[in-house]
């Protein structure tokens, strides 16, 4: 598989990855989406929240499990992918772009160094 | 040891007593049969369920392709034929009791009961009865304070809404715990916009917070507004509204609203002070653990007590009253135990203590829980959400509670209060073989999760002596 450019992952199977005026996007991998199987509900915080790197931002459940979403990093939601409410699956099709789920605005940069490169996430999920 | 009895009130608790009194060979006569089941059948636990069921069809026809059952034309509520099944079930069932009574000789005379002495009742201002024992079984009133201007019908109680003629567009519902939250569901499902304002930080707040959270997810999935945190300080109400606010804030506001914020005690006209009876400080009758008042003659039982208020609480202290007037020694109940269900959707049931409360006695706590939906029987029957949580002694593997949410979950805690009322461990549960394909399979691997084995989810080796509490889940893909 070819390397995603920009993409910052943590152990928690989320990813991160710049977005438009100093924010950062934020979603969940392709290996979470297909050990995850057919997503049922995400629940995210509001904009306006703060979520806290390493904490629960939130919730998804797929037919299969239910598992907290573990921030990637820290900051302040600045938009939510609300067409994921009616439209879970998205995430399931595509992880990495149209089934992004938040825009914060980071509080700490430097937690990004506690993040893998794409090449280590592959390595790291083996 | 009392040869007459005289039970005022004939909900769970008075006829229960009576039906047992009189197979003990007691003479009872039973005062307040025109309300026969009392707030359980009348107004309570059974046109609710009667209601959740016809919900529950609704339900399943709006998911119907996703049972591969095409449906043509459109499938709508109509509220007056639910009213009507209510009546019919509850008419069939008031018949069951009203049988029963006649069949074993049990006097019913319908009317108020007020005490004259400790041994005498007046009827409706007119007949006298009296015997060698009384048992006070008058059940509560929902709790309504002056601040909601309660008119049956903009501004409601539970006693209510069963009535109401039409269904409003929108409801706010004062209150979170098990009464408001049925209503939410059960208004939700028949298409009603419902917000759902409650004081403390979550749905069914008495419950163990692992359901609390399930619950208040499945509000969201269903865009049932839940308000947290928040207390109704002045309602206003117009023609076309009731708006809620709180310092001035506006909270929610909806066509109509429901108070459903708890009951009390009712002792309306019943004059138990002539008696010299002990009322405690909610407008309760103080009981001993065999439901005996301070007058040793005078026994109560049910909601009355205040102690839980529940139906099947309230029948298994009328079974101690009566068996403790006849001179025998039962034991008294451990109100921890008695099973609680709430028939939300999906429904919850617990018995024990929660995870909170056993860390609060100081107990080394292991807990286990269990998805549905890593069940083959809740996919075969498309109802996923959900888990089982239990509650153990780490030390001693004593089963402390269990907790679940799902559907059929109500059906399901019997087994858990087994094991709880006779002292039992979680292991029991282990080694009990639950049958494939069924719910209560997710009770025995939630117990089997206790120590980390359980065998349908990822393995999580726990120490023997430390074992982990598994409340947080991580995406451990």
């Amino acid at each position: 598989m070819s390397q995603l450019e920009g993409y910052l992952f943590n152990q928690g199977h989320m990813w991160c990855r710049p977005g438009d005026d100093a924010t950062y996007v934020i979603g969940v991998s392709d290996h979470a989406q297909g050990s995850l199987g057919e997503i049922a509900y995400i629940e995210l915080p509001a904009a306006g929240a703060t979520i806290t790197q390493g904490e629960a931002l939130g919730v998804i459940e797929s037919v299969k499990v239910v598992n907290d979403l573990l921030a990637p990093i820290s900051g302040t939601v600045v938009e939510v992918n609300d067409s994921l409410a009616d439209s879970p699956t998205t995430v399931n099709e595509s992880p990495y772009e149209d089934g992004w789920m938040l825009r914060i605005k980071p509080g700490r940069t430097e937690e990004l160094d506690e993040l893998m490169d794409h090449a280590r996430y592959t390595a790291f999920i083996g | 040891m009392a040869k007459r009895l005289i039970v005022i009130g004939a909900g769970p608790a008075g006829y229960v007593a009576a039906l047992q009194a009189r197979a003990a060979g007691l003479d009872v006569c039973l005062v307040g049969t025109q309300d026969a089941g009392g707030t359980c059948l009348q107004r309570g636990c059974i046109p609710t369920k009667t209601l959740i069921a016809s919900c529950d069809v609704l339900e399943k026809f709006r998911r119907a392709k996703q049972y591969g059952i095409e449906l043509e034309g459109s499938v709508s509520a109509h509220w007056p034929s639910q009213q009507a099944r209510i009546d019919s079930v509850v008419g069939t069932m008031v018949g069951g009791i009203n049988g029963l009574l006649s069949q074993r000789g049990v006097e019913q005379l319908p009317g108020l009961a007020r005490f004259v002495d400790a041994r005498t009742v007046e009827v409706d201002g007119a007949r006298r009865v009296d015997g060698d024992a009384i048992l006070i079984c008058t059940g509560s009133v929902p709790t309504a304070p002056a601040l909601f201007p309660v008119d049956g019908q903009q501004v409601a109680t539970s006693d209510d809404v069963l009535k109401w003629a039409t269904l409003p567009k929108s409801l706010v519902i004062i209150g979170g715990g098990v009464i408001a939250c049925e209503f939410a569901f059960i208004f939700n499902s028949l298409g009603v916009d419902v917000s759902v304002i409650e004081a403390t930080d979550r749905p069914l707040p008495l419950e163990d917070t692992a359901i609390s959270t399930i619950i208040g997810r499945e509000m969201r999935k269903r865009r049932i507004q839940f308000i947290p945190s928040a207390m109704v300080g002045k309602m206003e109400v117009d023609d076309n509204a009731v708006r809620c606010y709180q310092d001035g804030q506006l909270l929610a506001s909806a066509e109509r609203a429901l108070v459903a914020i708890g009951r009390r005690p009712n002792s309306a006209g019943l004059n138990a002070q002539a008696a010299g009876v002990e009322f405690g400080e909610r407008g309760e009758i103080r009981v001993n653990g065999y439901m005996q008042t301070n007058i040793p003659t005078i026994y109560a039982a049910g909601d009355i007590t205040a102690q839980l208020m529940l139906a099947h609480a309230a029948s298994a202290q009328a079974h101690v009253a009566v068996a403790h007037m006849l001179g025998e020694q039962p034991e008294p109940l451990v109100i921890e135990n008695i099973p609680r269900v709430t028939f939300t959707h999906p429904e919850v049931a617990s018995a024990g203590l929660t995870e909170d409360a056993a860390r609060q006695r100081g107990l080394n706590v292991s807990c286990g829980s269990f998805d549905f939906r890593a069940l083959g029987k809740a996919h075969a029957t498309g109802e996923i959400a959900g888990l089982v949580k239990v509650v153990a002694d780490a030390d001693n593997h004593v089963l402390l509670g269990v907790h679940m949410v799902g559907s059929h979950s109500a059906e399901m805690i019997h087994e858990a209060a087994i094991v709880l009322e006779r002292g039992g461990t979680v292991d029991e549960i282990c080694h009990t073989v639950h049958a494939h394909p069924t719910l209560s399979e997710a009770i025995h691997e939630a117990a089997e999760s206790v120590f980390g084995f359980a065998t349908h989810k990822p393995l999580v080796r726990k120490p023997a002596q430390d074992l982990l509490n598994e409340s947080t889940r991580r995406l451990s893909v």
